[in-house]
């Protein structure tokens, strides 16, 4: 009969257990462990019948056998262990039987050159350490074959985890502190060991420590190019001991050791591993090791049954918070040093309190946070136990005697609790995403509620929290509720001090919200408030710089670039200063004053200071790459326009490869795509640019509805390209739709619809529809006077484009009027001697000669025919446009 | 293929690309096999041939280490196992064919290196043999490569195949067991 899988495997299992046991089962033994199955049992006994010879057939290789060879002034006897790059012999001292050492010799076969060095570098590596603690050096050389080969004091021990099984708890932090001050020494020398775990720590018969195997040890003073010799992935290393850095493959120091110290000493006191991580998925694995906090060691005797519990209540406390501060998932917050563990557990040790304050859950919900930063039902989750978390907080405070004391904690939790949730929210907010903002909503509204009732009693962290939620709100785009939230956290705060910092934070967030619902009155109005109290009570510098910055950006959705520019040029030296060059919140401004600069006209500024940014945006990239991909995508916008298309491509193309990789960056990598796209046309090539244009379409319109203004924006410059192709059928539905849109909708920022306009503008002319044009052309012109108080480029397109019309269906007075302007305006704003500035005396010129106007006409002509002719941007067309009108001028 | 093609290759198959590991197989095997051939043909009389060495020294000079995390590192030694197996049964294939041997015996075989110069037959039964396992349990074909073809330590495979030392343990006796079987039914069919 033929066994199911099943069965086989059980029946494996039943004839591995006996093998192990090394017992003579009889028949009815084994029909008992197969529960009465005889298929299964008949199937063990042939497996047990076979074994026998099976094992002595296929043999599983032994290490090169070198025993009884002689190296140096040994000779090798047994074998200690063995790992991947070489066995460790035990081997005596030739005519010295008493001294027994341990040898490791590089195998044959390894002579290459890589592990050679290494071999070297553990031998110079252990050089240099002397100390009761760690397994000495005692002599080295070169076998007779050119192997090198390391003798070392052979220790006669037994690995700590399995030493301190019968210790009581003060003994096993005793031993502990030997373990400590051995790596403390090795730390001293410069040197990191790296690979730190019970098997590698033994403990000798006297109770001495004793550290082994320096194989991946690290030395911090050389350079790098011994870093690839001693790199910790070179090695099977197992996930258990390895610190979060380890495990990512990153930079590895001296807080890696305190890590596995961490580790060493939760298995000593508990018997177990932080982590289960055996037989788990790798993905996991990682996953585990650097987001997860493990259970305190406490809670995990608790867990376990009789001797554990009384353990855990020695535990609990002190211990816990040692072991736990030093297993921090971030080097720098775990202790600077293994002597700075080893004095804290010292301090335990004599009943003085410990310097690793307790792991509060404000630092769990902090890895909640990392965990979940990217995940929509993350973000849901973490508020409400954010929520729960202000509410024990807000008890906590009420125990307080001292009122001022009381209204400080509250402020003080809440405060960080606001950090944390407008982290994460930051980092999950894929802008307005329909699908995702039901859940956010529900978790929001689920806040409130507990705020209203849990919160009744403690006005200012209800005020805190009234006020996050309500920007939350304002993030997913509903401005009603946001609005009312923060009002309400406003008025709160206005009663206890109405020209508070607490006010000019809800006037700062409240007008970001208003900014983003376009509603850029309200939010000028506040901003501008906020920023006059923070200035007045002496805010921190970074939050007055924020303030700037938010009201730079209102500023240039108004139309007032200079006012803009000038709010950036105070905000940024401050935010660099304060936040770093490479903070995201300096990276996001620096990169909107840049912009700022191609608005007003000056694409060659933008460009330089985009490329400057660049290079603290790539080392933004490792926390956040989203970031460095827009920027980069901005870089290709200007570069575009200053007609580098090459290079606008490049820049965009790796924008947009690095912004389609992260859900989160969806809308940003449809403008990248559609840039990339605007970009690919202008090189002609418009099958690529048709295939971006279409994905960049769809993507909007999924993220934001199809009466968005940044669906018009796709439109407009695939419109834009069919224009330049020479098709204009195709290119007029598409404008019409866009400039519907934007007008429609109230959000459009200045330039955005303004630059619409103009080409929609433009292309009425291609179409000689000169009085729709014209129309257009006012009324971007007269938005422009009310906004700006320097002429860009977009107001010399408009004027160009109005004096093109008026010549056509205006009178000639207002049409010579047009151009006059529009040359002023092309001297300030177009290069000096480029085409388009001698195009417009041209056209000036046929408007002149057209009204009789000869002898002013004359002068205009030639100097335009000669200049065109080397003008760059020009052709030999506008040259015998000129010419041909000067001849026949000159003629009649 | 370069040496960045390979660290490439390897970050992508951890992450589960089995296009990756598909275009890995060839590469490393094509590196070991001309290693390999190398230290065989030296004539040694005892055909040895370290193969933990000969995959270990592959690593090193294959794979950028800067650019590698230990989760890749097991990829590469796993499938560097299974090219060691196919290294050397075509290798024993080649020396059973110069011997135009018929059949084989069951002798006891050591190291898969030896095997597949001084009993080439048996080698390639095995591997057939291999084969008719590896469709009742993978897993346990895989072990046979890792401890019996690659030579790793029973810890090193356990890391390898991310499971615990004890299955390992229990895979190979079993394996051994089971291929055992297989081979006398093929002597005696």
């Amino acid at each position: 009969m033929a066994l199911t899988s099943e069965d086989r495997d059980r029946a494996e299992e039943i004839f591995f257990d006996l093998l192990e046991s090394d017992v003579e089962a009889s028949e009815e033994d084994i029909l008992r462990l197969a529960d009465g199955d005889r298929a299964i049992a008949a199937e063990v006994r042939s497996l047990l019948a076979a074994s026998g010879e099976a094992s002595t057939i296929l043999e599983a290789p032994e290490p090169i056998r070198e025993t009884g060879t002689g190296i140096g002034a040994y000779r090798i006897i047994g074998e200690l262990g063995r790992g991947g790059m070489g066995t460790v012999h035990l081997a005596e001292r030739i005519g010295d039987y008493e001294m027994e050492v341990a040898i490791k010799v590089l195998p044959p076969g390894l002579a290459g050159t890589v592990a050679r060095e290494r071999f070297v570098a553990e031998r110079r590596i252990l050089a240099r350490l002397e100390h009761p603690g760690i397994a000495r050096l005692l002599d080295g050389g070169w076998t007779d074959d050119g192997r090198p080969y390391i003798v070392m004091e052979r220790v006669d021990g037994v690995p700590i985890s399995q030493f301190v099984q019968e210790c009581d708890v003060n003994t096993r932090l005793e031993l502990f502190l030997q373990v400590a001050e051995a790596v403390q020494y090795a730390h001293r020398h410069l040197i990191v060991h790296r690979d730190l775990k019970p098997s590698n720590i033994l403990v000798t018969p006297e109770g001495r420590v004793k550290l082994l195997d320096f194989g991946i040890a690290k030395l911090l003073d050389e350079d790098d190019s011994t870093e690839s010799l001693t790199r910790t992935g070179e090695r099977m290393l197992t996930p258990d001991y390895a610190s979060p850095e380890q495990i990512r493959g990153e930079a590895v120091t001296t807080a890696s050791d305190v890590y596995q110290l961490g580790v060493v000493l939760y298995e000593m006191l508990t018997g177990v591993l932080p982590f289960r991580l055996k037989g788990r998925p790798l993905v996991e694995v990682e996953r585990t090791v650097s987001d997860t906090v493990p259970k305190a060691p406490s809670i995990r005797l608790t867990e376990s049954e009789g001797e554990g519990r009384r353990t855990a209540r020695a535990l609990r406390g002190d211990l816990d918070n040692i072991i736990m501060k030093a297993l921090r998932k971030e080097p720098e917050q775990r202790y600077p040093s293994p002597e700075a563990m080893a004095a804290d557990v010292q301090r335990h040790l004599e009943g003085l309190p410990v310097q690793a304050r307790g792991t509060t859950s404000l630092y769990i919900l902090k890895k909640f946070v990392k965990r979940h930063r990217t995940a929509v039902v993350g973000a849901s989750l973490l508020l409400l136990s954010l929520v729960a978390f202000a509410v024990v907080s807000a008890r906590q405070a009420r125990q307080i005697a001292v009122e001022r004391d009381q209204v400080a904690f509250q402020r003080d939790t809440a405060r960080r609790v606001v950090d944390l949730f407008v982290e994460v929210f930051e980092a999950a907010e894929p802008q307005n995403d329909v699908n995702r903002d039901v859940t956010v909503r529900e978790a929001l509204q689920a806040g409130v509620v507990r705020i209203q009732t849990d919160l009744k009693e403690t006005p200012y962290a209800r005020a805190a929290f009234m006020n996050v939620i309500g920007s939350a709100y304002g993030v997913i785009g509903d401005r009603e509720q946001g609005e009312e939230l923060l009002r309400e956290a406003l008025a709160i705060r206005s009663e206890m001090d109405s020209l508070g910092l607490d006010v000019a934070e809800t006037m700062n967030d409240l007008g970001v919200v208003q900014m983003r619902a376009g509603q850029t009155r309200e939010a000028d109005s506040l901003l501008t408030g906020s920023l006059a109290i923070r200035e007045a009570r002496g805010a921190n510098p970074d939050d007055i710089a924020t303030t700037q910055v938010n009201l730079a950006s209102v500023r240039e959705r108004q139309g007032r670039l200079p006012a803009a520019d000038s709010l950036y040029t105070l905000a940024l030296p401050v935010l660099e200063q304060t936040m770093g060059r490479s903070d995201r919140v300096t990276v996001v401004s620096r990169k909107n004053a840049a912009l700022l600069q191609r608005t007003m006209g000056q694409p060659a500024v933008a460009e330089s200071l985009l490329a400057d940014l660049l290079p603290d945006a790539r080392t933004l990239a490792v926390r956040d790459p989203a970031e460095l991909g827009k920027t980069l995508a901005s870089l290709g916008v200007v570069r575009h326009e200053r007609g580098d298309y090459e290079a606008a491509v490049a820049s965009l193309q790796e924008a947009v490869d690095i912004l389609e990789g992260i859900p989160s960056a969806a809308p940003s990598e449809a403008s990248a795509r559609q840039s990339l796209a605007a970009a690919l046309g202008g090189m002609g090539e418009y099958e690529l640019a048709e295939q971006n244009f279409e994905q960049a379409l769809q993507r909007r319109r999924s993220m934001y509805g199809p009466t968005d203004h940044r669906v018009a924006g796709v439109l407009s410059n695939r419109a834009h390209m069919w224009l330049g192709a020479g098709d204009r059928e195709r290119a007029e539905p598409a404008f019409r739709e866009a400039v519907r849109i934007v007008r429609a909708d109230r959000s459009t920022p200045w330039a955005t619809r303004a630059q619409l306009e103009v080409n929609w503008g433009w292309t009425l002319l291609a179409l000689d529809r000169h009085a729709e044009a014209s129309t257009i052309f006012r009324g971007v012109l007269s938005a422009a006077r009310e906004g700006m108080g320097v002429p860009n480029r977009l107001v010399f397109d408009a004027q160009w484009g109005l004096s093109r019309a008026l010549s056509q269906v205006g009178s000639p007075e207002a049409a010579e009027e047009a151009y006059g302007l529009a040359i002023r305006i092309a001297d300030q704003v177009i290069p000096r001697g480029d085409a388009r500035a001698w195009r417009l005396r041209l056209e000036l010129g046929e408007l002149l000669a057209e009204a009789g106007r000869v002898e002013e006409a004359v002068p205009l002509l030639s100097a335009a025919a000669d200049s065109l002719a080397s003008a760059p941007g020009s052709n030999q067309a506008f040259v015998d446009r000129a010419r041909t009108l000067l001849a026949s001028l000159v003629e009649g | 293929m370069t040496r960045s093609d390979i660290t490439q290759l390897l970050v992508a198959a951890s992450d589960g690309s089995d296009e990756a590991i598909e275009l890995l197989l060839p590469a490393v095997y094509e590196r070991l096999r001309t290693e390999a051939r190398r230290q065989l043909r030296r004539e040694r009389t005892d055909h040895t041939l370290n193969t933990t060495a000969l995959v270990h020294e592959a690593y090193l000079k294959l794979v950028d280490q800067k650019r590698i995390e230990w989760k890749n590192r097991n990829q590469f030694f796993w499938v560097a196992a299974q090219a060691m197996r196919r290294i050397l049964v075509d290798y024993a294939r080649g020396r059973a064919r110069q011997k135009r041997g018929a059949g084989f015996t069951l002798v006891p075989i050591q190291e898969a290196a030896v095997a597949s110069a001084e009993q080439p037959e048996l080698l390639v039964a095995l591997d057939e043999a291999l084969k008719m396992l590896e469709v009742q349990n993978e897993r346990q074909a895989r072990v046979v490569e890792c401890r019996f073809f690659a030579g790793y330590s029973v810890s090193e495979t356990a890391d390898i195949l991310d499971v615990s030392e004890r299955t390992v343990k229990r895979e190979w006796a079993v394996a051994r067991t089971r291929l055992f079987q297989i081979l006398k039914e093929m002597i005696e069919a």
